[in-house]
């Protein structure tokens, strides 16, 4: 093989993307240089040694203009397919991300976009981060930007948490709640106190997110070891959120307390309580009556 | 502002197309056979033998027996007012008796959106044949054989509904029109009396600008001087099937490929032995047939029952935002072009400048009918709906302008697709409602999958045989054992958020309706992300069906885990049902429709049979 000349072309894909008439998501600029380096080094052996999954890859793309047909909603559904191809595909989906097909319809790159976005996030790779991070930075339409971010937060590593925390705005508030980290756990319970309550309600979401009593049963989320430092934190700041708000804010704090579980949900619940009006108890005394009847598990 | 073509049409079909609505109640208290009489002459009794009291006797269905009897006192009494025990009314004639309305212009080329709903029966100033002379009301003018040679007789319609109603008067070439105000009735025809028909020009689209009703006023004048006579009459709403109401015929998209003929094959075998008379293929290039059209029902008192016009209604959805002629869903033509005939009407409201991220929600999947609860004997509409994601507003508030099916909302943002149908249905039950809520349960999913594992079977397949989709045809495997779906991150987390937002729509029907925990079928399948925030069924969702008759509900086939030869996803759904005397009939819509985010449901429809028994007119709020 001639690894030399195999980086060198793709480089220049990479390049070529950059000036296609329509933009693609991510751009080889976008990349820091030396983010740039490996990926294009690793794209090239991924190339020479798993050419197949790079079609496959191509071949779910140009499915998803039949698929976006026959879609129901908004977009069609394409990660599925992505995801079925198996943790070997997420270079080629990487790649797919720089590229722009021409021709393609625009709900279909949307589609594909997002599909691509949601595969790689469930692959949790962190190969992926400086991709994703480059998509969050530049993905205009919200669904792609919270998707990026949430892939982003499923990488579930301290540089993406790090990569997260560096950035401001409604995506990075459920990318922080998909990393279901500590730290940004912390994060989150910090902007929770003080917010105003169109922003508590995506946090109330995102504290969720980071609690959700399922999510921590799989082995790749209970692997970081955090989990009752981040279910502690989320439910006690969802649980304060539920006495201190009204409102919508107060029941996406319901709902994202019923997501951590009666278990976590009830002591934090009763502590918040303390410190509540006494019309806030009623609301708490019901919610923990509620959750103790029917447990979220 | 340039008002869109769209929107023209719908302010002019409200302008022209209702006839007969009043909405004053300045009418004077009845006194047969006059209401008021006033005239110089006419009180003094003992003066010339010639002065004759003018009498104005305005009868119509009253008591709603279907008949106008002039004899009969109770199609006299209290008739100019309207309640849910007496009052006239009357049907907004939009059907197409004749068929006389074409789809097309003169050069073959299909009707632009507007003008296609603009067609009907009320269009025009004439009855379009003896079919058309049924959809008319019937009033009369009581003969006053003394009326003198110069009495004379006219008719005013109470305002907004002037221009919502038309009025016809029958002669000797039938039924031809009326015009209140200009034309007169002679003095021979007070003497004979008069038959006079009203129909409907539109359905109440917008309460606030007409409620429905109209004050039909005869005014009789003469040297003896002045008799009034007033009639309250309102316009049947346009109200939605429910799930206790039988179904007759079923409708599914013959779409060009083999994941539809296998759909629509399933979906004949369910329906056998129950009593759906027609199966109607509909040739149309889009699979979701539950979403693009509505069949509704208008019905008005008549001898022996009720007369039922059927009315189909076009989808809200705005796929072409731009263009001036197509902007609505194609396949929602077929309401014009196909079923809009014969005692069959069909309507459309839309704004075409609605918020396009939610257009989603304007598909007939996210309208369904709770079926009756007290104080809405007809049942009540359901949709998913927030206030930052919301169906169409005019049509919103069409559905809240009639006035029988009051609808409320539950939360489906969290759903990509975003219908009330992915996740709840309905089914007659014996249960103090008469009826049960079935309702994904992604907890019940959880443990099947985990009880399975426990006993050794956590490596069995689901999906066997399945693929997703690829540009080879759907070549991509989707096959993945039970170990692995319960260690699926987005799949677990997806999952339980469905769970705690299914309860939040539960909590919502039980407060809206009374609905208590025993009527609650709980039928399991899992949700994934489509992508950060809306999620989707992961396994095809059951609770997604089409309930064929009391006893057959035909759910997707889930494809779960073969245990000890079972399928434990539809065993637990089997049961769920059978507790009620319902059979689950499965039907495979993997390929074209659970892979698209649909199911059985989204993928058919329903027109249902109206029973003697729904009578909307004792349930008007």
């Amino acid at each position: 093989m001639r690894p030399l000349v195999c980086a060198a072309a793709l480089a220049l894909v990479l390049t070529a993307s950059v000036t296609a008439s329509a933009e693609p998501l991510v751009r080889a600029a976008d990349l820091p240089a030396a983010s740039r380096a490996t990926l294009t080094a690793e794209l090239a052996r991924a190339r020479r040694e798993r050419s197949a999954l790079f079609a496959e890859v191509r071949k779910v793309r140009r499915a998803a203009v039949e698929q976006d047909r026959h879609k129901r909603g908004r977009v069609a559904h394409v990660a599925p397919a992505l995801r079925a191809l198996g943790p070997d595909a997420l270079l080629p989906m990487l790649s797919e991300l720089f590229e722009e097909l021409p021709g393609e319809p625009a709900k279909v790159t949307l589609a594909v976009r997002l599909g691509l976005l949601q595969a790689v996030g469930e692959l949790r790779d962190a190969r992926a981060l400086p991709v994703l991070a480059a998509a969050l930075d530049r993905g205009h339409d919200p669904r792609i930007a919270r998707t990026a971010a949430s892939a982003l937060g499923a990488l579930g590593t301290d540089a993406a948490v790090d990569a997260l925390l560096a950035r401001r705005g409604d995506a990075v508030i459920a990318g922080l709640g998909a990393a279901r980290r500590a730290r940004a756990t912390g994060a989150l319970a910090a902007m929770l106190d003080g917010a105003d309550d169109a922003t508590a309600i995506g946090l109330a979401d995102a504290l969720g997110d980071a609690a959700n009593e399922w999510a921590w049963q799989t082995s790749r989320v209970a692997a970081s070891g955090e989990r009752d430092a981040v279910v502690g934190v989320a439910t006690a700041a969802l649980a304060h959120a539920f006495a201190a708000r009204g409102g919508e804010a107060r029941a996406r704090a319901e709902r994202a307390l019923r997501l951590a579980g009666a278990a976590e949900a009830i002591p934090a619940l009763r502590a918040a309580r303390r410190e509540a009006t006494d019309t806030s108890r009623d609301a708490i005394d019901a919610l923990v009556t509620s959750l103790s009847r029917r447990p979220a598990r | 502002m340039p008002l869109h073509p769209l929107r023209l049409a719908a302010a002019l079909t409200s302008c022209v197309a209702l006839v007969a609505c009043g909405g004053d109640d300045a009418s004077a208290p009845p006194a047969p056979p006059s209401d008021t009489s006033a005239g110089g002459a006419a009180g003094s009794a003992g003066s010339a033998a010639a002065v004759v009291t003018p009498r104005a006797d305005l009868r119509a269905d009253v008591n709603r027996d279907g008949k106008v009897e002039l004899a009969d006192p109770a199609d006299d009494a209290d008739e100019d007012g309207w309640d849910a025990k007496h009052g006239a009314i009357f049907v907004a004639n939009l059907d197409d008796d004749l068929a006389a309305c074409s789809t097309v212009d003169a050069a073959g080329k299909p009707l632009p959106d507007a003008e296609l709903a603009s067609c009907n029966d009320a269009a025009d100033e004439i009855v379009n044949g003896p079919d058309d002379e049924l959809d008319l009301a019937r009033l009369r003018v009581a003969p006053w054989p003394d009326a003198p040679d110069d009495a004379t007789g006219t008719l005013e319609l109470s305002a907004p509904a002037t221009e919502r109603v038309r009025l016809f008067k029958r002669g000797a070439a039938g039924f031809t029109v009326l015009h209140p105000g200009k034309d007169a009735l002679s003095s021979a025809e007070l003497r004979a009396g008069v038959e006079l028909g009203l129909e409907g020009r539109d359905i109440v689209r917008d309460r606030s600008k007409w409620d429905g009703t109209v004050d039909v006023k005869l005014s009789v004048t003469s040297s003896g001087g002045l008799a009034t006579d007033t009639v309250r009459l309102r316009v049947a709403p346009l109200l939605f099937f429910h799930h206790l109401m039988p179904a007759e015929q079923i409708f599914a998209s013959k779409v060009g490929e083999v994941g539809s003929k296998v759909f629509r094959d399933g979906l004949r075998d369910a329906a056998k032995g129950t009593d759906v008379v027609e199966f109607d293929e509909l040739e149309v290039d889009d699979q979701w047939t539950q979403d693009f059209f509505e069949p509704a029902f208008m019905s008005v008192p008549a001898e022996g029952g009720a007369r039922v016009m059927q009315v189909f209604v076009r989808s809200a959805n705005v796929y072409e935002p731009n263009s001036k002629s197509f902007p609505l869903r194609e396949a929602g033509r077929v309401v014009f072009e196909r079923f809009r005939g014969k005692d069959r009407a069909g309507v459309v409201q839309v704004d075409v400048g609605h918020d396009e991220d939610a257009d989603t929600l304007n598909s007939f999947g996210n309208l369904e009918t709770v079926p009756p609860v007290p104080g809405f004997p007809l049942g009540r509409v359901i949709r998913g709906s927030v206030p930052s994601f919301a169906p169409d507003p005019t049509f919103q508030l069409l559905v809240a302008s009639q006035g029988v099916q009051a609808p409320f909302f539950v939360d489906t943002s969290w759903l990509e697709v975003a219908h009330v149908d992915e996740t709840m249905s309905f089914v007659r039950a014996k249960t103090p409602l008469g009826w049960a809520l079935a309702v994904n349960d992604a907890r019940l999913a959880k443990k099947l999958l985990e009880d399975a594992k426990q006993a050794g079977h956590g490596d069995a397949p689901m999906f066997e045989g399945k693929k997703w989709y690829s540009d080879d045809g759907g070549m991509i495997p989707a096959v993945v054992t039970v170990s692995q779906v319960l260690d699926d991150t987005s799949v677990m987390a997806s999952s339980a958020k469905a769970a705690v937002e299914v309860d939040a729509q539960v909590e919502i029907v039980k407060h809206e309706t009374g609905l208590t925990d025993d009527a609650i079928i709980r039928v399991p399948f899992l949700h994934h992300d489509v992508y950060a925030g809306a999620s989707a069924a992961y396994q095809p969702g059951m609770v997604n069906g089409i309930y064929l008759a009391d006893d057959v509900f035909a759910a997707p086939d889930p494809h779960g885990p073969i245990i000890d030869g079972v399928d434990p996803f539809k065993a637990a759904t089997e049961a769920a049902f059978g507790a009620h005397g319902i059979e689950v009939r499965w039907v495979e819509d993997w390929d074209l429709y659970h892979r698209n985010l649909g199911e059985v449901h989204c993928g058919s429809n329903t027109r249902r049979r109206v029973s003697a028994s729904e009578r909307w007119w004792e349930a008007v709020q």
